[in-house]
């Protein structure tokens, strides 16, 4: 559920850092607003980043899986549990804050 | 031998037979690790490596079709097209849609023959769900695979009738311009295929492995010792059986020799006469032209005294000379002129040394008479008196010196061919004659001529004759018995001269067979160790979360182990894994040993099979991880899986697989290309900015123009790839020559000379270009980070990314 949430809040970050609407609305398409991540990002980072942003949305469309009881996983391994927030944490990296 | 599970070369095993040579100790290890070491240089002196395509190469597979294989129906040839270069190739469909048969014709093609069954068997034995290769409907299978090594192309063809059996396997290689046929059952290939299985199915495997012996079979394959090591197993194994054959015959030749030499000498010997001494025999290692000579059995006659059946009439020949002789000399001698002879010639000498010597002759007193020329004349008759002499002693002395010889030998052969003492008669009677006949010169005496008188007396005696004729009839008789001997050996003979080689060898050729098995239990050893650490880490990474890590693997003789532990060390049973666990865990050592190959790509089958979800994450995660090297085909029903690996890999392409259950006719179509994710993503983005209640302010021109730019590099690459393949080219420095070019509008310029050669491909960039050459400044700025230029609205955006679709279908679809 921590995971989930960093991914929804970076998402929301990125989306709104990158294109700063209006009004805030309903925070749907949370896999395109990380896409949002890549806003000013410089070239050289760019194919990683998108790479790195593809997992985390799998991780998300996983983890929403996991609560709303669509998986098999009822008790998440360690060891996916740490490789999840690894990627999580490397896109919290790319968030334009942490560069800053 | 590094810490990859390479091929075995003839150099690294001629330094590790060196290794235990050297260690070895004097005697017979160490002539069997010199004999070893021996054939593995000849080996390496003489093993060409520039027609064996798994030497020095790094294929990937670009093509592969098949047509009335398994599922795949007869009347339409499937054909699926490859990216060489590393990544992954997701081939999706559901259950029947033809997967299987897709893995398995890669295999057909790559052995050149069909999987051997799991299990045999007849009535209620027969294996319900092996496989028919050849199709249904059809009376030939046919699979073709190219595989593409830089420039280099290799094309393999094989073709399956409906009883199983392989009617035809070819292999083409296309290297520098040059085509050639390659007969691939004299290279390393099939090692290579064996050694580095590059296709994996877990219901084939799960099979095949069913008894401890089949776990032995499995792993000593990933072992790969190769080619190199077969060769000189096989040469030793024929170097070892010749020579054992050589000695087998050289055995049974001697023991048929001993059987009728063994004959001859029973029926030669006989107590009352001569023996032969007993015959020694050899060992192979001997010179068989000594053996003849100490054993008396050349051909060329016998060293030992003979008397042959002439001597006694040569001897009484000789008798009879002496005889004639002294009658003679003693005719000469009663004559009157002989008696004066001395004082006659003792005058002759004074008298001419005179001045004067008168005419008064003074033996006669007649006057007027040249008295000394006269008694020259008559002095010169005295010479020929002395001839005579001379003749008799002469022949006393041959017929001495023959009897001599022809009574040692007589004495020789009747004591069997031993040096005896002289029979007494020898001493009592002819000895002192002899003796006495024994005269250097001058002039002779009347002992002399006694001696002779008596010698040939004696030859002439029933005593000379007995003794002479007993010795000649033995001496016959062994000579006889000899050449019998001869006889009964002369087989052997012949078969020792043609097996000498070979059979003196067998002892060391059979210590050499015995060091090679050393040798292989120690490379066992050391392969299974590395192969061990190796494969532990794929079981790490498929399984950490359960705890399981394999902790050693082993392979000995017919025996094989797998050791397995759980979180706490201990020992977990292969019995105890689950179905998913065990998959795991035979599919790990595929994943470890595709490093060390000639192959640059792994076909996966099914590879999820009883896998949970965790474990299709963990696999998805450990096929990533060996893609970065090579291009890994993945043929799944597992949605999961599918959208893990795309996840997880910028260069990753899916493709539908579909079969048409009436005609059996399968298709395949591409589905997950790059460029076409890239910007639906780019949509997706636009799509987010515009459903906000009240709009943006930043429309996201940078992320969208960013990704559009990725997808027609990616597009390009695809178009630059393809081109290099159908030209023949090196794609890995085509790939190279575009990737060197910053800007995109450079990377069309480069691209459109690299597919120079491929009319369609120009125009196709060139109307790629016009579509997208008003956007490509805004891309690159966009990418570069500088500050946009033309229309950034969403609706204008959105008509960006459909243009860059249409270029990029342009570009992929020549």
């Amino acid at each position: 559920m921590d995971l989930r949430i960093r991914l929804e809040l970076l998402a929301a970050a990125a989306f709104d850092e990158a294109c700063q609407p209006s009004v805030r609305g309903r925070q749907s398409r949370a896999k395109h607003r990380l896409l949002h991540l890549l806003h000013n990002l410089p070239n050289d980072q760019a194919a990683e980043a998108y790479k790195l942003i593809r997992l985390g949305a799998y991780v998300m469309e996983e983890s929403s899986n996991i609560l709303h009881g669509r998986s098999g996983m009822i008790d998440l391994p360690r060891v996916v549990v740490d490789e999840w927030r690894s990627i999580v944490e490397q896109l919290e990296a790319l968030a334009p804050s942490a560069r800053a | 031998m590094g810490t990859l599970l390479s091929l075995l070369t003839f150099e690294q095993l001629v330094d590790k037979i060196a290794e235990f040579h050297d260690r070895a100790r004097v005697g017979e290890s160490r002539n069997g690790w010199k004999k070893l070491l021996e054939v593995a240089k000849g080996l390496a002196g003489t093993a060409s490596r520039d027609n064996d395509p798994s030497a020095d190469s790094a294929w990937y597979l670009t093509e592969v079709q098949a047509q009335g294989y398994q599922g795949i129906g007869g009347e339409q040839s499937l054909s699926i097209e490859l990216d060489p270069t590393p990544g992954i190739t997701v081939i999706h469909g559901a259950n029947g849609s033809g997967k299987s048969s897709i893995a398995d014709a890669i295999e057909t093609a790559l052995q050149g023959r069909v999987r051997e069954p799991a299990l045999e068997g007849r009535g209620g034995n027969v294996p319900i769900w092996e496989r028919e290769h050849c199709g249904r409907d059809v009376q030939q299978a046919t699979v073709a695979l190219t595989l593409r090594s830089g420039s280099n192309s290799l094309r393999l063809r094989c073709c399956i009738d409906r009883s199983g059996t392989t009617t035809e396997w070819s292999a083409r290689q296309s290297s520098d311009g040059a085509d050639r046929e390659i007969d691939l059952s004299a290279t390393g290939w099939l090692s290579a295929v064996t050694g580095y299985r590059p296709v994996f199915s877990y219901a084939v495997v799960e099979r095949e492995v069913q008894l401890a012996r089949n776990l032995q079979q499995f792993l000593e394959r990933l072992l790969a010792f190769g080619s190199c090591f077969d060769v000189l197993d096989q040469e030793i194994e024929n170097r070892s059986a010749a020579a054992i054959e050589a000695r087998d015959r050289w055995d049974a030749a001697l023991r048929d020799a001993q059987a009728r030499a063994s004959e001859v000498d029973k029926e030669r010997a006989r107590e009352d006469r001569t023996q032969l001494l007993p015959m020694e025999w050899p060992t192979a290692d001997q010179d068989p032209d000594s053996w003849l000579r100490r054993s008396e059995l050349t051909e060329t006659g016998i060293a030992l005294p003979e008397v042959p059946a002439t001597t006694l009439d040569n001897l009484r020949g000789l008798a009879a000379a002496v005889e004639h002789e002294l009658t003679e000399l003693r005719e000469a001698e009663t004559s009157l002129h002989a008696q004066l002879a001395g004082p006659l010639r003792d005058l002759h000498a004074e008298a001419e040394i005179l001045d004067d010597v008168g005419d008064l002759c003074p033996v006669c007193a007649t006057e007027g008479v040249p008295w000394l020329d006269r008694l020259g004349e008559a002095v010169a008759d005295v010479i020929e008196i002395q001839t005579r002499q001379d003749s008799c002693r002469e022949a006393i002395a041959s017929l001495r010196a023959s009897t001599v010889d022809v009574l040692g030998n007589v004495a020789a052969v009747l004591a069997g061919g031993e040096q005896l003492e002289k029979p007494g008669w020898w001493q009592a009677t002819i000895a002192p004659l002899l003796d006495e006949a024994q005269q250097a010169g001058g002039r002779i005496t009347t002992g002399l001529r006694t001696a002779g008188s008596a010698v040939v007396a004696w030859v002439n005696s029933p005593d000379c004759e007995e003794a002479v004729l007993a010795a000649s009839a033995e001496s016959d008789h062994l000579r006889q018995w000899r050449h019998a001997r001869r006889e009964a050996v002369d087989d052997f003979v012949t078969v020792w001269r043609s097996t000498a080689d070979d059979a003196s060898q067998a002892a060391v050729w059979s210590s050499a067979k015995t060091r090679l098995a050393t040798l292989r239990t120690s490379l066992r050893s050391e392969r299974a160790n590395v192969l061990g650490a190796q494969t532990n880490l794929k079981v790490e990474a498929l399984l950490a979360d359960v705890g399981i890590t394999l902790e050693s693997i082993t392979v000995q003789g017919r025996q094989a182990s797998l050791r397995v532990i759980d979180q706490q060390d201990r020992d977990l049973q292969l019995s105890m894994l689950s179905a998913g666990q065990r998959n795991a865990l035979l599919l790990a050592p595929m994943l470890a040993v595709s490093d060390g190959g000639p192959f640059r790509f792994l076909v996966l089958d099914d590879p999820v099979h009883a896998f949970d979800q965790v474990r299709v994450d963990r696999l998805a995660a450990a096929v990533s991880e060996v893609a970065k090297a090579r291009r890994v085909l993945v043929l799944t029903h597992d949605e999961r899986l599918k959208e893990h690996l795309l996840a997880r890999n910028a260069n990753c392409d899916v493709r539908g697989v579909a079969r048409d259950p009436g005609t059996g006719i399968v298709t395949s179509a591409v589905q997950g290309e790059m460029w076409k994710v890239l910007l639906l993503d780019a949509l997706g983005v636009l799509d987010t900015a515009q459903t906000q209640p009240q709009g943006v302010t930043l429309p996201p021109y940078d992320i969208v123009r960013g990704l559009c730019r990725q997808a027609f590099d990616n597009a390009l690459r695809s178009l630059v790839l393809r081109a290099a393949v159908r030209q023949s080219r090196a794609p890995d420095q085509d790939l190279q020559e575009l990737d060197d070019e910053d800007r995109t509008r450079a990377r069309i310029r480069r691209a459109r000379q690299l597919v120079a050669s491929i009319p369609a491909a120009g125009t196709a960039l060139d109307d790629a270009e016009q579509l997208v050459g008003a956007y490509l400044d805004g891309w690159n700025r966009s990418s570069h980070g500088n500050p946009p230029v033309g229309a950034q609205d969403i609706p204008s955006l959105r008509a960006e990314v459909q243009t860059a679709q249409q270029a990029c279908e342009r570009i992929t679809t020549i």
